[in-house]
């Protein structure tokens, strides 16, 4: 069995799986359930993190934890599930009830109600973490 | 040199597979097992391994025939050197493996098969873009050395990666008693696969257990204990170019960056490990979600 017909074939058989995926509903479109799936998604990162405070954004896409000495923990969709991301030092503010934070890869939206302004200030007053991953660590 | 690759002839039977799981799971309301973008990039890396598999396949069918041929011992075609030649390529795959988790080198080629936050068996085709680049087949060298046929060897290996794909799954819960003492099974590899503390770097095998029960790496997976799928520090990304080569990238960013005597450590040391103590290994990991699991019963 050789020669590119194979190989379009197979390339033929992944979109058809991947528009399968798509017409079955699999689009992502994760939902945080409660601020305990927060705190252990943040408390999974390399180091562990304790987080003490947390923020639930209105849709639930997002969330922002604070630990006992203010440092910052992102919670982010990504696809169904979510990823967690230090974001000590990130550049924010806030207009209303949203509070924007601006990543080194992209801006957050975070519809955060009553709690903007005082998020906004942690935000303020977080200082960078001393060991901020910044890629990829082995998952050993 | 004489050879069959059965991988051709089961993709038919994964596609179905795959499209049956997708079906099992929407049924049963899991619409969290499969995202679309998840399931693109798992196939493209397939994909792109069989491109890259085909393109490194004559070099490495070059070295299995060099070794085999300065080698003075010549197994030959006899029946019984098949089952023999499965079982030892099954164990030189279990070191393979476990290098490609303890080693960072390997590991930055391995890599993108865990960097799925899912679990399914479009998992199972998230495989490597540079195994050939990583050196990997290094490993099977010496079952050439031992007299066995590189065809031989080669159809057995092929063999094993195909009974690896169906044991990527959530749908299959534990076989009978007997089966998962010798088998890798969906369980099992769950386990691998998973990035919870007491999970981390065990159930290294191919197609036997009983590698990992014999070197020590073996965990059974626990009722009650919810598993988290992926990296340590996700990828968070569906750019199938950062799944491919994003640790090879953060290799050589660690190469520009360390002091020259620690250069060597970001290539040959375990993943995780850094010349400062700044970040965590495995190990590391798996410690201290020993010692909170300890705290929380006291």
């Amino acid at each position: 069995m050789g020669g590119p017909v194979p190989l379009l074939l197979a390339a033929l058989a992944v979109s058809g799986l991947v528009a399968l995926a798509w017409a079955a509903g699999f689009r992502g479109d994760a939902q945080l359930e409660s601020e305990a799936e927060a705190l252990d998604l943040a408390a999974s990162l390399p180091g562990g993190f304790a987080g003490k405070d947390v923020l639930l954004s209105a849709d639930r896409r997002h969330a922002l934890i604070a630990d006992a000495q203010g440092r910052l923990v992102l919670i982010l969709p990504h696809g169904a599930h979510f990823t967690a991301r230090r974001c000590d030092g990130a550049a924010a503010e806030s207009q209303g009830t949203q509070l924007a934070l601006h990543l080194h890869d992209r801006t957050v939206q975070i519809d955060a109600g009553k709690a903007a302004d005082s998020w906004l200030k942690l935000l303020e007053r977080a200082q960078p973490g001393k060991a901020r991953p910044h890629h990829v660590q082995g998952r050993a | 040199m004489t050879a069959f690759d059965p991988l051709p002839y089961a993709i038919p039977v994964f596609v179905l597979l795959i499209a049956l799981e997708m079906a099992w799971a929407r049924r049963n309301g899991r619409l969290r097992a499969y995202e679309v973008r998840d399931t693109a990039v798992s196939l493209g890396l397939g994909l792109g391994s069989v491109i890259a598999g085909a393109l490194s396949a004559g070099a490495v069918a070059a070295m299995l025939v060099w070794v085999h041929t300065i080698s003075p011992l010549s197994v030959g075609w006899v029946w019984w050197a098949w089952p023999l030649c499965f079982v030892l390529d099954d164990l030189a795959y279990y070191w393979l493996h476990r290098a490609g988790h303890r080693v960072r080198w390997f590991w930055a080629s391995h890599v993108n098969h865990h960097s799925s936050q899912h679990y399914n068996l479009s998992t199972a085709l998230r495989q490597t873009w540079t195994g050939f680049f990583a050196l990997s087949f290094v490993f099977r060298l010496p079952l050439a050395a031992a007299g066995f046929e590189p065809g031989m060897i080669l159809t057995c290996a092929g063999l094993n990666l195909i009974y690896q794909f169906w044991i990527h799954t959530e749908a299959i819960g534990r076989l009978p008693r007997w089966f998962e003492a010798v088998f890798n099974t969906p369980s099992h590899h769950r386990v691998h696969h998973a990035v919870n503390g007491l999970y981390l770097d065990r159930n290294y095998a191919g197609t036997l257990i009983v590698w990992d029960k014999l070197f020590g790496t073996f965990q059974r997976e626990l009722e009650g204990q919810p598993i988290r799928y992926g990296l340590v520090q996700q990828l968070g990304s569906f750019n199938i170019l950062t799944a491919a080569f994003h640790e090879w990238k953060a290799i050589a960013a660690d190469l520009r960056a360390a002091p020259w005597r620690h250069k060597l450590g970001y290539i040959w040391r375990e993943p995780g490990w850094s010349h400062d103590s700044s970040r965590e290994t495995s190990a590391m990991i798996r410690a201290r979600s020993a010692d909170a699991g300890e705290s929380r019963k006291s």
